[in-house]
């Protein structure tokens, strides 16, 4: 897939970081291409990718439900869950359809609320030996 | 080591490919985003 400079999988967290070029490949189909993916145990189970991003000030239950709803509305979003105690948002995609980081962001705003790309627990565990990961260099 | 095979695996072929036509993007807007991952054992 072209875009994708490096990708970081944490096991333990069960997060992965993938850095990527936005104006090549829209977030939206890093996680068509996690869903798409073959599962090592079998046709029968299946992986799935949500973006997380960090929702600063979204504190209480009527932040969360503006968030979501703001979210929502943009097209190919099947699914957003927000999370009033880490402060983050995990946005699941249609199967189809094209959504960059920016029409999230871009629509929170509009809502009142500051989106960030969340730094993962993947980045924390390097020196610690946690996880299992792997990258691409330049 | 096994369960390294999957998905990060997959993840890293995309990378690679991704390394080689990242030098044709006209204006690249590098992007770090972190995904929840489920299916994951």
């Amino acid at each position: 897939m072209k875009g994708v400079k490096s990708a970081k999988v944490s096991f333990q967290a069960k997060q992965a970081e993938v850095e990527f070029d936005e104006s090549r490949i829209p977030v939206s189909s890093l996680t068509q291409e996690m869903t798409a993916t073959p599962h090592m145990m079998g046709k029968d189970m299946q992986y799935g990718g949500a973006l997380l991003l960090k929702a600063s000030g979204m504190k209480a239950a009527r932040d969360a439900d503006a968030v979501r709803e703001a979210l929502a509305k943009v097209k190919g979003v099947s699914k957003v869950k927000p999370d009033t105690r880490a402060q983050t948002v995990a946005v699941e995609f249609a199967p189809k359809g094209e959504v960059k980081t920016t029409d999230l962001i871009k629509a929170a705003k509009e809502a009142g609320y500051t989106l960030t790309l969340d730094k993962t627990a993947a980045s924390r565990e390097k020196g610690r030996g946690g996880g299992d990961s792997g990258g691409a260099g330049d | 080591m096994k369960r390294s095979f999957g998905l990060s695996a997959a993840l890293l072929l995309l990378a690679g490919a991704g390394s080689v036509r990242a030098q044709e993007a006209k204006a690249p807007k590098m992007v770090k985003a972190t995904f929840v991952v489920s299916g994951l054992h």
